[in-house]
């Protein structure tokens, strides 16, 4: 009875996506949820492909996934991935179908999904990942996922015991999980702008689990990213076994030790959140077997999807769209520090807003106190821009930040924010939440046309 | 005027921290002890005028207790003497009875007020939230893993104008004992009230205060109102 069920449920799911497409729909996560109602066990009852790669934690899992994906694609690997999907159930559900045919046997090499980790607990246990990378823990969303310790313990129960693990020798908090299971570390070395107190407002891991006394830091790079140890009872961070012991960022290179070999890598983007997403890809390809020559050949031709960072020119200034998003308070500082360190004069532009609360509700603003807004408390920082039905706590969180009422502008409208924003500056900074990608696409749309004409005019007068 | 911050370090999640760094900007006099979770809470040995606790995990929650027990007797002398404890988030349920776990164990808590408090993991509890505390009306929001039971009449902080009381149905919000404020808003409660903070300012002894950015701050504070009071989702 269950064999049948399963496969009309298969049959069902496919037929679904089927029309969806011919509808001109994504079909990401219906074909999933139809297959799921109709076999509630679909997700243990469907064939395996031979390899099953998934990435979970709670920053980088789509940048990490798309780079494993890509590369496997790169070297002749037949995958099916759920990057243009949802990587809940439903969505690694609709996956799983495209993975085998109509008779429910695998027609793939490899299976590379990214997976929510508060929705773990329903995917993991059933697709029983060969390799499971974790980027990180911290703390996201307090209304989905409430404090790192609650996703702590949701992958520490429902994770399988058969499940090797690449986890991040950095984290404190993630390198903790599952400590039966087998498990290869990654971590990158001491660097320059690394401290030993922390500067971030919100460190989840600052005091030892066994003991209580406050951990001291051999280098803290961000929040908990770091390498610890206790100086009362002898706790410490776990050693990397893919070591980062080299960031050239004039030839844009990353070298990666592991046993005694080190190697070259081409360095995908510039920002350390996203080095350590390209050393989580490096560390789980290398244990698969991948071979290292195509992966260093094929990491040259991988970019940060546009969706999250994107560069362009508006008349003389330069705009860079970036990724904050909102309601994650480490991620938003991760970028926070990136626009703070950069050089120049400068402009950031906010438009963070959920713009699925701003609809029919009011989004809790309590996030925006853990990021490090105080990143942007720079003289080079000329023009704040915080736009959006949200602008009035944004501009109230940004004197709490330090910064001078001059430097602020604070407008409920993000297109009238455009009008009247100052336009004649060399670079721009555009953050956005996943929320607003559209609207800041449009938002980006009349900077270019705005800027550009009255850098225009400007250059007329003279 | 002395505030002591308590486990400031793990009493932290949600932007609950902001509080006491506002708190600090608007009372540039006053002196603020941060104490760690190793060490002993100085109100133990030291009179202050205020204590703050933020929102923690359900283990932290735990290990506090662990802290406390023992101590009842001098959190009540402060109590009666006036001190100011301002408790958000989870962290007020350690001044109930107990606290029931899923699993039906009942961790023994301080008993400093008459209620108890009950888990619901894994089942969160999201609101916004807008109330009156005497003509104040309060604005917030509540995210938890628990609900609270049995608040007498005279130990409610909030009356629920809208959003999730103590408990699912319930009228009202948090507990007040004396100067003990336990509120389950959590995260900026000082910064997105600015009414409540002169209210705490001038219980503490301020004339005439006046807010860090108080403009800003009622500006956003009569925006949000405004806001709560439409016909918008608040669960």
């Amino acid at each position: 009875m269950g064999k049948i069920r399963y496969f009309i449920a298969l049959w069902a799911a496919k037929l679904v996506y089927l029309l969806l497409r011919v509808l001109g729909r994504n079909a990401t996560m219906y074909p999933g949820y139809i297959a799921l109602k109709l076999c509630p066990d679909y997700l243990g009852r469907t064939k395996k492909s031979p390899h099953v790669i998934c990435v979970t934690g709670t920053n980088g899992k789509t940048t990490t996934t798309n780079m494993i994906a890509d590369i496997l694609s790169e070297c002749g690997m037949n995958i099916v991935s759920n990057r243009y999907g949802s990587n809940i159930n439903t969505g690694v559900a609709t996956a799983l179908t495209h993975s085998v045919n109509v008779f429910g046997k695998p027609k793939i090499d490899a299976l590379v999904l990214e997976v929510d980790e508060r929705f773990s607990r329903l995917i993991l246990p059933f697709i029983k990942p060969d390799y499971l990378v974790v980027t990180n823990l911290f703390r996201d969303s307090l209304k989905r996922n409430a404090h790192p310790e609650y996703i702590f313990s949701i992958l520490d129960t429902y994770v399988p015991e058969t499940t090797r693990l690449v986890l991040n020798a950095d984290c404190l908090q993630s390198s903790q999980l599952l400590k039966k299971n087998e498990r290869v570390y990654f971590g990158i070395d001491r660097l320059d702008t690394d401290v030993t107190e922390c500067v971030n407002l919100i460190n989840d891991f600052s005091i030892c689990p066994v003991c209580d006394e406050k951990l001291e830091f051999n280098y803290l790079r961000y929040h908990h990213i770091g390498n610890a140890y206790c100086p009362k009872c002898g706790f410490k961070s776990f050693d990397a076994q893919y070591r980062l012991t080299n960031i050239d960022y004039e030839n844009k290179t990353i070298t990666v030790k592991h046993g005694d070999t080190e190697d070259v890598y081409p360095m995908v983007n510039r920002a350390i959140y996203n080095i350590y997403n390209e050393l989580a890809a490096i560390t789980v390809l290398s244990e698969f077997g991948a071979d290292k020559e195509k992966v260093m050949a094929h990491m040259n031709s991988i970019s940060v999807t546009q969706t999250r960072y994107k560069e362009l020119k508006a008349g003389k200034t330069e705009v860079i769209r970036t990724m904050a998003k909102g309601q994650n308070s480490v991620s938003c500082s991760r970028t926070l520090d990136f626009v703070g360190n950069e050089s120049g004069p400068r402009t950031v532009f906010i438009m963070v807003d959920d713009l699925f609360e701003r609809r029919d509700s009011s989004e809790f603003m309590g996030w925006i106190y853990d990021a490090d807004f105080e990143f942007l408390n720079s003289p080079d920082i000329r023009q704040i821009v915080v736009a959006g039905p949200r602008c009035f706590d944004y501009k109230l969180r940004l004197r709490i930040a330090g910064i001078s009422e001059d430097v602020i502008l604070c407008e409920e409208d993000e297109f009238k924010a455009v009008d009247i924003m100052d336009k004649d500056i060399d670079k721009l900074y555009l953050l956005h939440d996943t929320s607003t990608y559209d609207l800041a696409c449009k938002v980006e749309e009349k900077i270019v046309t705005v800027f550009t004409q009255a850098q225009n005019a400007k250059g007329g007068e003279q | 005027m002395k505030i002591e911050v308590l486990y400031p370090e793990i009493c932290c999640l949600f932007g609950d921290k902001a509080n006491m760094r506002y708190f600090e900007m608007c009372l540039p006099q006053a002196e603020f002890i941060k104490t760690p979770v190793s060490e002993m809470p100085r109100f133990l040995t030291e009179d202050v005028d205020m204590v703050y606790f933020g929102s923690c995990s359900e283990s932290n929650q735990e290990r506090i207790l662990s802290r406390l027990k023992g101590k009842e007797d001098r959190i009540r002398e402060l109590l009666d003497k006036g001190v100011i404890f301002l408790m958000t988030g989870n962290s007020f349920e350690i001044m109930g009875d107990y606290i029931k776990k899923p699993d039906g164990e009942k961790i023994d808590a301080l008993g400093i007020v008459s209620f108890y408090a009950e888990r619901t993991i894994p089942k969160r509890n999201n609101s916004l939230f807008l109330g009156k505390f005497g003509d104040m009306e309060i604005v917030g929001c509540t995210s938890r893993f628990s609900h609270s039971y049995e608040i007498s009449e005279g130990n409610a902080f909030i009356n629920v104008t809208k959003g999730l009381g103590a408990n699912v149905g319930c009228k009202v919000e948090g507990v007040k004992h004396n100067n003990l404020f336990g509120t389950y808003l959590l995260g900026p409660f000082l910064v997105q009230n600015p009414h409540f903070t002169k209210y705490l300012m001038s219980l503490l002894g301020v004339e005439n205060p006046t807010l860090a950015f108080e403009e800003d701050a009622f500006k956003a504070y009569e925006v949000r109102l405004a806001e709560y009071k439409r016909d918008i989702v608040f669960e």
